[in-house]
């Protein structure tokens, strides 16, 4: 069993050709930019869209687990166990109320991924893992990879590597390709914005070097954090010298994920505008082919 | 790969294109009108045949005839450009009844003088009776009239428009000329025995061709001589020359076959244009413009030195010529066929076959009309391409080009499942082979093909499924047609199987009711509008003397239009999972919902639960997909068994098999559709084609795919419409686009779809255009089966569309 909050389908900047990603939930960062924030906590996420309320309805109410503020709804998500998510969001009719976060068993996962088999074969596309991060659920996960490799089919996925490596080692013999997170080297920044261990993250890269698994480093470039010609020079030094990796990918910062935090109740502590500077692009292009590398903006292929 | 030019470079296509799609209220003709009234008068003793080739000529010699805009092909539907003429033989009712609101309406305004409403009113009396719609309304049953009131049966379209909906024999044309044509029409006669009673019928039908294919003569040759007194006068040298050279093409291909690219489209326009002339049906289409053109093209360009840009820009004269092409239809019949289309299809692409081997079809000519449409942007001609497995890379994403350009085109139809079911059905290999589209997505064999292989009745499905809920009853109308025990609000029924089985006994009672409508309408046309244009190009009309309705086409296959197709589907699924499956909903309660239109916050709640707690059609859920397919093979099980009009008179079929290409109708049917248990307000848009209802599909393009291949595509032979709109920043880049066209490969080589086409404008441009019509006049977008000027639509029409899905890549 494994816990996944999202199946995305027809997904095409998430590795070769037509894939399905599988979103596992939880992960050992919390990055501040996360546009995910639904993935970041193992167990099930209570969603709250006061938009989609019916005006009068108290379904939400007579389950006691919630109380009216004005217009809105007083939800303590702390006091509130699984069983009291789970109700609150059946009572719901409307959706206002969402559960993010399910037990999945590997055959349904798999069933999930297959749905879509005849568009991997004809593209040469395939599964992608991703999350929060999927190597923490790393049985699940090799299972999950192992049974598509099984099918002949692609196997990818997206880590931030912020993980043990004996969580990554089992997965790799069923795995075609690494997306893997490079976020900051800086160990004061990256604890200060992601609450983890940059340390971690490049002994993990460092490890990955003499694997046979293709890698593709993903640097998303975050205002304040890490968009900078300084920072982005000392990663990309990094990527050409100490990884495997010859092909990096740019993500520019965005904030199309901004509103999910609303709807868990939780502040948002990224910078409110996205990444708006051509020129840092164009430098880290023109960096990264400095290097040897095969640079791509948007993960797109 | 090969990049197309997509700018518009001809000036003089640019404001030809200009001053047709400015022109928002198109002004009515009455010069059709009053030939054919004079014609019927003077020759009220001849049979009907004759009587009705005498009207064409005596239109064709009378009318006013113009050559504006610069253009290179010429011809003109009515006295006016854009004007609509009236085609009084069918019907003059609505006409009467509506004459002093037709500036009004919504989307499908006309410009009418006082004088022409006057010619009008004064001309209606003589056709009181006579006309198609009166003789129908004559032979109807009172329950079959009572059914067409309410409106769960609509038969509008073909009793007042005729029939349309087929491809003619281009091909044949080009290579006899008119006078090679007259040559077979005579030889024919020489053979008639007219002391034989069928003998002496032909010959009525065969003389109405020949008068006809006279009569088109000399309406090519007024071209000429008009063209001829233009040049006189010409100022511009270039233009007199221009001038000249149309004089001299008309002079040439009023009898002879085609010796230039020029000559060989211009002949296909005349004919084009005069099908429409003499009959009121939509959907003609051009077949496979780039198949039997392609010899001149060759010669001309490939082989010889006319620039191909010219040759583009002869295209798009032609397809604007096409837009020029103007019909009025009721106010019911224009909200189904939103837009004022009139679906001329060209198909391009596909396979032909070398010494019995399929190979791909693509020439040069494909690749100019794909880059002349792509150019134009324009909602005529509707263009599909015939998808096949070896279909090239290069070809493909030329496709996927212009599809970008956002205007809908081309559509894609599937040769991997079309032929085979072709062949299958007992069209012959060579035959299959050489289909085309017609009109929206629907196919057949042109010049071979009866007509309507789609378009006949359309049955509003979600009605249906009302009344088996609720005792037989229909709630729009209040009638029970076919009565029945069990209903929701009773509580009655006691398994889900029994919801199935009341599902059942109605669809195949209206299915019937369908049928009988067909045959009255069917009999009507044969009877008092037979197109001799028309049969004179569709095999083997000549050959056995027959008009197309009598049985003188090689195949008849027909299909009726089933509307709410996902509803249906969604429907049945609500109210198995929570009225019977968990119990959470009781059967009056739903049915109380329903009748109130789920009012109040009780209403709501439980709105909220159907839209939210039962999965939808279109997501891949195997086992609501299921539920729609069994509701759906009831209506295709009842239908199996019936035959239409020409059945063993002539044609191989005389059949009839299931179709959703709706058009627009999925608006006007939802309009008169009660709530629905898939938790639909009453009276909105209801799902379109076989499309998933509006916004329920959000699990993506590939889970769309596989719902709709686990539809019996094999006996949807009327066509299975998809509908997918993309956001545009989905094909902003090659490897995107690449993936775009892995799916669409994906889906016609492993799921046998049957068609494809896509919406590329985003959200927001839709919404500005709705603000600002006026800086919008050009935009153009994706209807059902075909395109349609944004601006052109009813509001309504315009918010079906702002609601489909949009699907992220």
């Amino acid at each position: 069993m494994g816990t996944c909050f999202n199946l995305q389908r027809y997904s095409t900047h998430d590795g070769p050709g037509i894939r399905s990603v599988l979103f596992l939930k939880g992960c050992s960062l919390h990055c501040h930019w996360c546009q995910n924030p639904e993935s970041q906590a193992r167990r099930t996420d209570l969603l709250y869209d006061p938009r989609l309320c019916l005006a009068g309805c108290t379904l939400c109410l007579q389950t006691g687990h919630c109380q009216r503020q004005g217009e809105t709804l007083a939800l303590a998500r702390e006091q509130l166990d699984e069983a009291a998510r789970r109700q609150l969001a059946q009572a719901c009719p409307s959706g206002a109320l969402a559960c993010q976060g399910e037990e999945w068993s590997l055959a349904r996962a798999m069933t999930a991924l297959l749905a879509d088999e005849p568009f991997y074969r004809r593209s040469g596309g395939g599964i992608t893992l991703s999350g929060g991060e999927p190597f923490l659920q790393h049985e699940f996960a090799s299972q999950l990879l192992a049974a598509a490799k099984a099918q002949g089919i692609h196997t990818a996925v997206e880590s931030c590597l912020h993980v043990p490596w004996s969580h990554i080692e089992p997965c790799l013999p069923h795995l075609d390709l690494l997306l893997a997170d490079l976020k900051q080297l800086d160990e004061a920044k990256f604890a200060q914005w992601t609450g983890g261990k940059a340390r971690r993250v490049r002994d993990n890269f460092r490890r990955l070097a003499d694997q046979p698994v293709s890698l593709i480093v993903r640097i998303a470039l975050i205002p304040g954090f890490n968009a900078s010609q300084g920072e982005l020079s000392a990663m990309l030094d990094f990527v050409a010298h100490e990884t495997s990796a010859r092909e990096v990918h740019f993500l520019p910062y965005h904030t199309l994920g901004m509103h999910k935090y609303h709807l868990l109740g939780r502040e948002y502590l990224a910078p409110r505008q996205p990444l708006a500077d051509e020129a840092l692009l164009d430098f880290a292009m023109e960096a990264a082919r400095e290097r040897g590398l095969t640079p791509v903006l948007r993960g797109q292929a | 790969m090969t990049q197309l030019n997509l700018e518009l470079a001809s000036q003089r296509i640019a404001a030809h294109k200009q001053a047709l799609i400015t022109l928002t209220k198109p002004p009515v003709c009455t010069e059709r009108a009053l030939a054919y009234t004079r014609a019927y008068q003077a020759h009220l003793d001849k049979p009907i045949m004759v009587r009705r080739a005498l009207a064409l000529v005596e239109h064709l010699k009378s009318k006013t005839v113009w050559i504006k805009h610069d253009e290179l092909i010429v011809g003109n539907l009515a006295a006016e450009v854009r004007a609509a003429p009236i085609f009084p033989e069918y019907t003059v009712s609505w006409l009467e009844q509506e004459l002093d609101d037709l500036a009004d309406r919504p989307g499908a305004g006309f410009a009418l003088s006082e004088q022409n409403k006057q010619i009008i009113r004064d001309l209606c009396p003589f056709w009181h009776g006579q006309t198609v719609q009166a003789r129908c309304y004559g032979l109807y049953t009172e329950e079959q009239r009572a059914l067409l009131a309410s409106g769960i049966i609509k038969a509008e379209g073909n009793m007042t428009s005729g029939d349309g909906h087929l491809a003619v024999d281009f091909a044949q044309l080009l290579a006899l000329g008119l006078d090679g044509l007259r040559e077979k029409v005579s030889e024919r006669r020489s053979r008639l025995d007219l002391a034989d009673w069928a003998d002496l019928k032909s010959e009525q039908f065969l003389k109405g061709v020949a008068l006809v294919l006279e009569g088109l003569s000399d309406y090519i040759l007024r071209y000429a001589q008009l063209a001829e007194q233009m040049a006189a006068e010409e100022p511009r040298a270039w233009r007199a020359e221009e001038l000249h050279q149309i004089a001299a093409n008309c002079r040439h291909i009023a009898c002879l076959p085609p010796q230039s690219f020029w000559q060989a489209l211009q002949l296909c326009y005349f004919v084009q244009l005069a099908l429409q002339i003499e009959s009121n049906g939509h959907s003609v289409s051009l077949g496979r413009l780039d198949q039997y053109l392609y010899p001149w093209y060759r010669q001309d360009v490939e082989q010889g030195d006319l620039p191909r840009a010219r040759a583009i820009e002869l295209l798009q004269g032609c397809w604007l010529k096409l837009l020029e092409v103007s019909k009025i239809r009721s106010g019911s019949h224009s909200k189904a066929s939103a837009g004022s289309p009139l679906y001329q299809n060209v198909t391009i692409g596909g396979q032909t076959l070398v010494d019995g081997v399929a190979v791909d079809a693509v020439n040069g000519l494909s690749y100019a009309v794909l880059e002349s449409c792509g150019q134009l942007r324009s909602t005529q001609p509707n263009l599909s391409v015939r998808y096949h497995g070896g279909m090239s890379d290069d070809f493909l994403d030329a496709c996927v080009q212009v599809i970008r350009c956002g205007f809908g085109m081309p559509a894609f139809n599937n040769d991997e499942i079309v032929i085979p079911e072709f062949i299958r059905l007992g069209v012959s290999r060579a035959d299959a082979f050489d289909y085309s589209a017609i009109g929206c997505i629907e196919t057949a064999v042109p010049g071979k093909w009866g007509y309507r292989c789609t378009g006949m009745s359309f049955i509003n499905m979600t009605r249906i499924l009302l009344a088996a809920l609720e005792q037989g009853r229909d709630t729009t109308s209040g009638r029970t047609f076919l009565p029945q025990p069990q209903g929701l609000s009773l509580g009655n029924f006691e398994r889900f199987e029994q919801v199935m089985a009341a599902w059942d006994r109605q669809v195949r009672y209206y299915t019937r009711k369908s049928i009988e409508i067909d045959c009255v309408v069917d009999s009507m046309l044969e009877e008092l509008a037979p197109d001799l244009l028309c049969s004179a190009l569709v095999d083997d009309c000549i050959e056995r003397g027959k008009s197309v309705k009598e049985g003188g086409a090689r195949y008849d296959w027909v299909s009726g239009l089933q509307v709410g197709i996902a509803n249906l589907g969604n429907s049945l699924a609500a109210v198995r999972q929570l009225v019977f499956e968990t119990g959470q909903v009781g059967q009056p309660e739903l049915a109380a919902a329903l009748a109130d239109d789920f009012a109040g916050l009780s209403g709501e709640q439980l709105r909220q639960r159907l839209l939210k707690a039962v999965p939808k059609y279109g997501n891949d859920v195997a086992e609501v997909d299921a539920l729609l397919v069994q509701a759906y093979d009831s209506y295709i099980q009842a239908l199996g068994g019936f035959h239409n009009t020409r059945h063993g008179r002539g044609p191989i079929g005389g059949g009839y098999y299931a179709g959703t290409s709706s058009i627009s109708a999925n608006v006007p049917f939802g309009a008169a559709t009660a709530a629905t248990p898939d938790g639909r307000h009453a009276w909105s848009a209801l799902a379109e084609g076989a499309s998933p209802a509006s916004g329920s599909d959000t699990q993506g393009p590939t889970a769309v795919f596989n719902s709709i291949s686990r539809l019996p595509t094999d006996k949807i032979l009327g066509g299975v419409l998809l509908n997918q709109k993309l956001s545009p920043a989905c094909l902003e880049n090659p490897a995107d686009r690449r993936k775009l066209q892995l799916l669409l490969r994906t889906f016609f080589e492993v799921h046998k779809g049957w068609h494809v086409q896509y919406n590329i404008v985003s959200r927001e441009t839709l919404l500005a255009a709705m603000a600002h019509p006026d800086q919008y006049r050009d935009l153009v977008v994706r209807v059902a089966g075909y395109s349609a000027f944004f601006t052109a639509l009813s509001p309504e029409a315009q918010d079906d569309i702002i609601n489909r899905t949009e699907h992220q890549l």
